[in-house]
Formats: structure tokens, sequence, C-alpha cells
């Protein structure tokens, strides 16, 4: 049994936050931010630029290519630098508005399994 | 003219910095590490004690570099922060030159990984960027604001040799008053199976200099190491650079006080070393404690670098073969004036630099 | 000069590519790539020669080498009498980067060899060197986007310093899948020809190819009668020292290696007559490089960016570059800055939009790397030719 909307059975409040623990650890771990605990990043922090998390267009692309793998979603070149990468609360929105699996790839594989 | 090395640093299988390399170099050989292969075979290499790249300072700013560009930023940071130049100094009369034998396999390999398992048209942007060959001397500038001229060298033999030609060249001109030289080369599980493939290992871990062999063993090493070059002298100097050569073989003027052979297995053949135990008072090789290495040259020349200022001679850590050699066999105080390198190609030319005592 | 590019095999052919403002870029048939990039081949090129082990890159190196040494008049007697030295650039052919090696390690724990073997032998500078028997100075560069342009400032530094009497210079690279799927990753590539300076351009092409100058000590050339047209006055590089892919915002590297190259010559940046900038095809290079020359050289300075005609030729683009800038002088016209039609507001230069008649004896080069590393070529007539 599926929900409609986001392909999981979890409320989407519950779904939002599941997503936005699993994007900080990816951002840590993928973008080697050594220096931060997931669990330190703001949800509205700003991603980019001087303030908040720092992270620069080298990043950009690199998050680009982690939402393509681990969401299976194609940002389209109008997309980048626009609202959706503001900050953690925003790309989440944005995953599980148009991404087939939310929970991430590994978890979709799972899922099929069953 | 004759440039002064006036900063060094290093990061290799003697640890990170010029404390563990006198260390190494007065508690003479150490075994390997032997690492497994996938396929279960054994391999001794020199590899970075672990720990060694771990630094906090320098931590955000080379947070996403690959382990090589690392290598030659702790390198290379090390070197300038010894050098003690003023704070004010203006940053666009800084060279920069960064040499390798092999440059950035690990990368490019991932890379190359990330073309097979996710398709060409979805590889992490940030790998390739990283396997570009300069992306160390990248680094390397911006992490310490280096704005003059900036180059990478690539090539199996002799790149560091060029390199400081080049430097002394900046420096005659006065298109630089210092010029940060250094090289860097890194091991690697592909690395690993192509030793493994092309070399032949020791039975007891040890690499023999002085065999002159015609089919040497080798065990391969990694690290990097700088030097800080400037036109004038300061009271930490550790040498001035004499003479550079990659030409066919003549004997130098005047026979070194020490003359260190480069022999470390990298060649098919070392025979060709015996032609040079006639030039020099004393001869050592140090290859032992760094692992093969083609471009191991700037290792073994910190080895130099730190004699000539502290004028003391380290025992070369094997002798074996060398019995009728003239060896420094004990570590002692020397009033060294001049170390001399050499480094054989294959097809005959030498690699030679001339130290000599700063003052 | 030599040069061999999609645009031609030989100078010549490039010239008249360049007089006709006929670019061909097309589909990739070299190697096998899921992407739909637009590149610039080299076409009718065969690289079919022994002793190459087939390294096109080399291959790509020797044809331009020989060209460059017809045009200068010198033999293989000339070379083995002479101090010379090989200065090459390059990215693709100093690397450890052979996929069917790797797929063969992943796949089965094992490969062969011979890639590894061919990387040993020497590298590229060694390896020309060693085709015509020359005893050299060889020295391979490998600093991204400027390694030709680097190779060449290095080969004029070498005749400086009395080490060298003759210098081949320049720089080669093959298309590879690599940096294909590299600058793609980045979003950096032009899904149609690339548009440099363009308000609506998109990012880059890659090329192919190899641009050969022969540089040569005054004295040397007197002694054998020999009266070049061409000399190269200065040189500047200076690093941005700001970001692995990103250049300086305010072009501090590049404003910085112009000046050092117009010092360098003694020359006045209102005497140079036009110049052949990196313009790559990317909104950060052209913005950047297109305000900094402007600041420079006023925003009427004859510009082109002839990427346009040959793709992004990687470490072979100082190398063709340079040439071309030379053929311009020497021939006193510049090609329209093909793909160039829609002046982009913020950047206050204007790419030639036809073919232009040019007069004045300076001329630059500007080569901006991956890296920050920024490097300029100050070529000009020399003064029995200017006359």
């Amino acid at each position: 049994m599926h929900n409609d909307m986001n392909n999981t059975n979890l409320p989407k409040e519950e779904l939002l936050q599941k997503v936005r623990a699993q994007l900080k650890e990816l951002l840590v771990s993928h973008l080697a931010l050594e220096d931060i605990k997931p669990e330190e990043i703001g949800d509205d922090e700003p991603i980019f630029g001087d303030q908040g998390l720092g992270l620069d267009s080298l990043d950009a692309v690199e998050i680009v290519v982690l939402l393509q793998r681990n969401y299976g979603l194609n940002i389209k070149e109008t997309e980048k630098g626009t609202e959706i990468f503001r900050s953690i609360n925003a790309l989440a929105n944005y995953i599980v508005e148009n991404s087939p699996h939310p929970l991430g790839a590994e978890s979709a594989a799972a899922e099929e399994e069953k | 003219m004759t440039p002064f090395l006036n900063g060094l640093g290093i990061v290799a299988a003697t640890g990170r910095g010029i404390n563990s390399l006198r260390s190494a170099l007065q508690s003479g050989w150490r075994p390997p590490v032997t690492i497994t292969l996938p396929d279960k075979c054994e391999l001794p290499v020199y590899p970075l004690p672990s720990g060694a790249l771990e630094d906090k300072s320098l931590g955000r700013k080379v947070r996403r570099s690959d382990r090589l560009s690392k290598m030659a930023v702790f390198a290379a940071a090390d070197a300038l922060d010894d050098a003690q130049l003023p704070p004010d100094l203006d940053r666009r009369r800084i060279g920069l030159i960064v040499t390798s034998a092999f440059g950035s396999h690990t990368t490019t390999f991932q890379f190359l990984d990330e073309i097979l398992t996710y398709g060409d048209a979805a590889v992490s942007p940030t790998v390739f960027s990283h396997s570009v060959q300069n992306a160390a001397a990248a680094y390397v500038a911006s992490t310490l604001d280096l704005q003059g001229p900036t180059l990478t060298l690539t090539q199996v033999h002799f790149a560091f040799h060029h390199a400081l030609l080049l430097a002394r060249q900046w420096l005659a001109t006065g298109q630089c008053d210092h010029v940060l030289v250094g090289g860097m080369d890194e091991l690697g599980s592909v690395m690993h199976f192509i030793c493994r493939s092309l070399l032949r290992s020791p039975m007891d871990g040890k690499l023999r200099p002085f065999a002159f062999a015609k089919y040497p063993a080798a065990i391969p090493g990694e690290g990097s190491a700088f030097f800080l070059l400037s036109g004038t002298p300061q009271p930490g100097s550790y040498a001035r650079l004499e003479e550079i050569t990659t030409a066919p073989w003549s004997a130098p003027a005047k026979a070194p006080d020490l003359h260190i052979l480069e022999a470390d297995g990298t060649l098919a053949d070392e025979s060709g070393y015996a032609n040079f135990t006639s030039v020099g008072a004393q001869f050592a090789a140090y290859a032992p404690l760094f692992g093969s290495m083609p471009g191991g040259t700037p290792l073994q020349a910190a080895a130099a670098a730190l004699m000539l200022k502290e004028l003391v001679c380290f025992a070369t850590p094997v002798t074996d073969g060398a019995s009728a050699l003239p060896l420094c066999r004990a570590t002692a105080p020397q009033p060294l004036a001049s170390v001399h390198l050499t480094r054989l190609h294959c097809n005959g030319t030498a690699g030679q630099i001339q130290l000599l005592a700063p003052f | 000069m030599g040069a061999v590019s999609a645009p031609g095999l030989t100078t010549s052919e490039a010239l008249a590519s360049f007089r006709a403002a006929r670019r061909e870029p097309g589909r990739l048939t070299l190697f096998e790539s899921s992407l739909d990039l637009p590149v610039f081949e080299v076409a009718r090129f065969d690289a079919a020669h022994p002793y190459s082990d087939g390294v096109r890159t080399l291959e790509l190196a020797l044809h331009a080498v020989r060209e460059a040494l017809t045009d200068a008049a010198l033999d293989s007697g000339a070379l083995s009498s002479a101090r010379v030295g090989v200065c090459l650039g390059t990215t693709v052919a100093s690397q450890l980067n052979d996929l069917a090696f790797y797929r063969s390690y992943k796949t089965t724990g094992s490969a062969p060899m011979a890639p590894v073997r061919r990387y040993l032998k020497g590298n590229l500078a060694d390896a020309v060197a060693a085709h015509f028997g020359i005893q050299a100075l060889t020295v391979t560069v490998t600093n991204a986007c400027s390694s030709g342009a680097d190779a060449i400032a290095i080969g004029a530094q070498w005749i400086n310093a009395g080490l060298c009497d003759l210098v081949l210079a320049g720089g080669a690279d093959e298309l590879n899948l690599v940096p294909l799927s590299g600058f793609h990753a980045l979003g950096l590539g032009c899904p149609f020809p690339c548009t440099p300076f363009d308000k609506h351009r998109q990012g880059l092409n890659l090329g192919e190819g190899a641009g050969i100058v022969v540089l040569e000590a005054p004295a040397h050339a007197v002694a054998r009668g020999h009266t070049p047209a061409l000399a190269l006055y200065g040189h500047g590089t200076a690093c941005d020292a700001h970001h692995l892919t990103a250049p300086h915002p305010e072009g501090r590297g590049l404003r910085a290696a112009l000046y050092q190259a117009l010092a360098l010559a003694g020359v006045r940046p209102e005497e140079i007559a036009f110049v052949n900038a990196h313009g790559t095809g990317t909104q950060e290079n052209d913005l950047i490089e297109g305000n900094t020359l402007a600041a420079i050289f006023g925003p009427s300075l004859p510009v082109l960016s002839t990427k346009g005609y040959t793709g992004h030729t990687l470490g072979a683009a100082g190398g063709l570059e340079a040439v071309f800038t030379g053929l311009a002088l020497r021939e006193g016209w510049l090609p329209p800055s093909i793909g160039f039609s829609e002046q982009d507001e913020r950047i206050p230069i204007t790419p030639l939009r036809e073919h232009t008649e040019i007069h004045g004896r300076f001329a630059l080069s500007t080569s901006l790397a991956f890296g920050g590393n920024n490097t300029a070529l100050l070529l000009g007539f020399t003064k029995g030719a200017a006359q």
C-alpha cells in the first residue's frame, strides 16, 4: 500500500523530518564537512555563501549529482542556484514533492524487494 | 645565482615534519608495512604513518581535497612556516612549482570508477576537479595565498630537477623573491597492483641501494617534500643550491663531502650507479627510509638539506654490498661543506643536484 | 610555427578555415560516450604510426612539430648541432587514465601493463625529443588549460638563461572521455557549438590538436642566416589563489599576468593590436576575462576567441593560440570571433564580428587555467620585419 503523494506510508511532516536529517548526513559525509556534525546544521540556515554553511559553486554541482544518485532527481539548468538550494528546508521540500523515492535510492531498493 | 634553501617541509614514511625526519635518519632502517592485496598477495610498502594527514588548523581549506593534495599542502605549508618570512610579504612575488612522477592517479582511477559505475553522464564533478594534474598546486596556492607564477610538472624522470632550474631562473630574473618548490607522489590500491606486477619485492624488507643490482628489488613509498627557495640567505638557511644538471653524466669539478646515491630499485638496472663511486669523500643512500619513488628526489634532498644545516652526517641505513666504499656508517657531527645527489635515468643521463653549506 | 586542430591539419588549412569563417563541430567518433555534445575532432588525421604506440596526443604533437621545424628551416642536422629544449604542455597524455586498463582491473582484479609501460616510457616532451634523436632539456607541463602557454614561457626562459639555442614549445592534447565527462559534470559543457563571449553562451566544447612554436636564441638565428619575422617579447604568469574551479571575480591573476607581459616587453597597452582571448564560452571565464581586458586595453580592443573554431583543446590551447596570434600578425588580418553574435551587457569588450584587417606590431594571447593560473604571451614583429 502506498501513499499517492510521496510513495511512502509516512505523514508528510514526519517524512520531511526524515529527509532533512538524511540530507544533513549526506552533505556532511559527501562534501567532507569534517568540522560539522549533521545535527548542527540549521533547517533554515543558508547553504551557500559566506553566511551559514558556506558551501561554494563546486559543492553546488556536486549536490546536483547527489540529488540525482540518491533521489532520482534531474535538476534542470534553470533550477540551479534558485530557491530550492537556499536551505535544508527548501531542498527537503523539493525532494518530497518531486522524488520517486524521497527516502533515498537505497530505501527504494529495499522497498522493491519486499 | 645560487638560491638558498630557506624552508623545508616534509610528510613521508618518516612522518610529518623536520623533527620526525631527523629521528628517522638517526634511528636508521625500519621494516616496511606489509599490505595484503585483493588477490591475497602481499606487498611491502612505505606509506605515510596513520594520522600524518590530520591537521585541524588547515582543515576547512582542504576539506574536499584528496590525499595527494593534502600531502602537498601540508609539506608546502610547513616549508613556508619554517622559512619564517615576514607576514606582510607581497604574495605576488612568491612562485610555486609542484612536481610529481605519477600525479593524482588514485583520484583519476576513482573518476574512471565513477564512469563505470554511474555512466559518463552522471559522474562527480568534485572527483573530476581533483583528478586534474594541477589540483594540488591549486590547493597549495589558495591555502597559502600564493599569487605568483604557479606550475605543475608531471613526468616520471627529473621533474624536481627541472623545477629547481626554473625556480632559479625566476629568482635570477627577479620575477619572484621566493619560490616554493616540491614534489609529491602517493600510493593507492591500483598503484599497489601496478607495483606488484612490475616490481620485485626484497624477501627481507630491505632496499639495498649499494647492491648496484641488475634487477633490483623495490619497496614503493609515498610522500611530499617542499623547499622555500630565496635569493638571499637567512639565519635558518639549510643550504645553497650550487648546480642542477640533467645531462649525460660528467664528474663535478670538486668531489663532494657526501654523495647521496638515489638508487631505490625503480630502475630496471641500477648497475650504472657504480660509475659514480669515484666521486665523493663519503657515500650514503637514504631510499631505505622513504621507499622507492621515481619522483623521490625531494625527500632525499630534504635529508641532504638537514645535514648541511645541522652539520651532521646521518648513517646510511643499509650498507649491504658496499664493503669497499667509504660510507657514512655512523651518525656523527661533521663540518659538511657540500652534498651531492645523483639519480639515474634509464637512458644513461643523470639528474644531479649540488648543495653547499649555506655559510 | 606548426598547428593541427579542427580547422586544419596545417597552418595554411587553418587560415583557409578562418578566412572562410568556417567551423565544423561534429559528433563524437573517436570513442564511445553517452554524452551527445558537439566536439571539435581533428578529422582526416590518421594516427596509425608505429613509433608512437598509437598515442594520438604524441602523433598530433609530432605532426605540428614537423610543420614548425620546416617553417623554421631547421633539419635534423641543425637540431643535433644545437642545444635544444623540448617543453610541451598537455593534460590527457600525462595521466594514468586508461579506461580499459581500469575496467579490467576492477572486474577481474588484473590488467595488462601495456598502458602503464607507455606512461613510464616517457612523458610527451621526452617522446618528442626521442623521436628526433635530440639530447634535450625536456619538460612536460601539466598546468591544465594554460599548459601550452606556460610551456612557451618556460622555453623563452631557458633561452634567456643560456641553457638552449632552440626550444620546441607548445602543447598537445587528444580528445578524451575523462575531461568530456568531467566538464559536463561541472555544468560547463555546451550542448550546441560554443559561443564565446555571447550573451547566451552556455559553456565550452572540447577539441583536440597541437600548436608548436620554435623559439630560437637571436645569436643562433643570426649565425645560421635565418631572420624570423616574429618574436616572443614578453610573458607573464600569476595565480588567482582563489578557488579550484572558479576564476578570481576581479581577474586578479590575469591582470597581474598581463601587466607582467607588457612590462617584460616594454610595450604599452595602446600598442597592442589585438588579443587572442582564452574565451572558452563559459559564463564565468568570459565575464571575468572580458572585463579584465576592457579595464586594461579599453572596450574597443580588437579581441577574438579562436575556441569557436577549435573547441577548448586544454593542454594544446596555449600553443595553438600562440600560433594563431603569430599567424594573424603575419597575415595582417583576423577572422571573426565565430559563435559571437549578441553582446552581453556585463562584458564591455565586443569580439570581432567579421574578417578584420589589423595594423600594429604587437599582440597578446591569454590562457586562464582551471585551478587559477593565468598566463599571457606577448608576440610581435621583429624590428627588421616591422619595417
